[in-house]
């Protein structure tokens, strides 16, 4: 793999780190970061489904979160759903803040990446309805926030990796 | 082949965990340099991005095996592959 700075993304952009919870926070405070504290708040946008299946002669369950038939099918008789198809947010943050720690030195409208972001986005959706959190996005700081630059396009359905 | 798109992990139809999916450029697949219909090369890494729409499971345990570093894509609506959601998190 080629050389790559963690510090800087492709684009050559500097990263903006997230801290997830008071102790890292107060870590980066000392060590010169300025946190950007901000509310975690689930979207109602970001939704994944499942269904649970449970086997009839052992008691065993099993996940299921694709529409397309198979081995849970009807004619399956060894299982019956017990809990039908629901949608739930499928993240669970240990903190209800976060904060992204903000160089001292960076500069009004400077162009970043923030590599773990605190809002809810949409990365990806699929056409059962599912979609998906957006982890990363270019920001620009405007000297007392940052503004996420959020670009539809990225709402996609494949992965790479 | 099943993909859950919240861990990323991918696994065959017979549950045998073949990786998880991990790009720390953050590319897409339009951001690739087109090799042919189902490889892509990434600029950043020179690695080849294998597309698993035309791959069996057989297949995928192959190229993954002949290379651990070898990068996916998956598209969630492909036809061979069936989403999963093992509906627990590990807590951020």
């Amino acid at each position: 793999m080629a050389f790559w700075d963690r510090n800087k993304n492709s684009q050559g952009l500097r990263v903006i780190k997230t801290a997830r919870d008071k102790d890292s926070i107060n870590k980066a405070a000392k060590s010169g970061f300025k946190p950007l504290i901000k509310k975690v708040e689930p979207s109602d946008k970001i939704r994944s489904k499942y269904s649970v299946v449970q086997n009839k002669k052992t008691g065993e369950i099993e996940i299921v979160g694709d529409y397309r038939g198979g081995f849970y099918a009807d004619d399956n008789n060894d299982f019956e759903t017990v809990i039908d198809w629901t949608f739930y947010y499928p993240h669970s943050f240990k903190s209800p803040f976060a904060a992204y720690l903000i160089p001292k030195d960076i500069k009004v409208g400077e162009r970043v990446f923030i590599e773990d972001l605190i809002e809810d986005y949409i990365g990806a959706s699929w056409n059962q309805g599912d979609t998906y959190r957006l982890e990363s996005s270019e920001a620009i700081w405007n000297g007392t926030d940052v503004e996420i630059q959020y670009d539809p396009r990225t709402n996609r359905s494949d992965f790479i990796g | 082949m099943k993909f859950d798109p919240l861990t990323k992990d991918i696994y065959t139809d017979k549950d045998q965990f073949v990786k998880t999916m991990n790009c720390p450029y953050k590319m897409t697949w339009d951001n690739l340099e087109a090799t042919n219909s189902t490889l892509r090369k990434c600029a950043n890494c020179d690695h080849l991005i294998v597309d698993t729409d035309v791959l069996t499971d057989d297949d995928l345990l192959n190229v993954v095996r002949q290379n651990p570093d070898t990068c996916l894509k998956i598209d969630l609506n492909q036809h061979n592959i069936k989403i999963i959601s093992n509906g627990i998190l590990g807590q951020k």
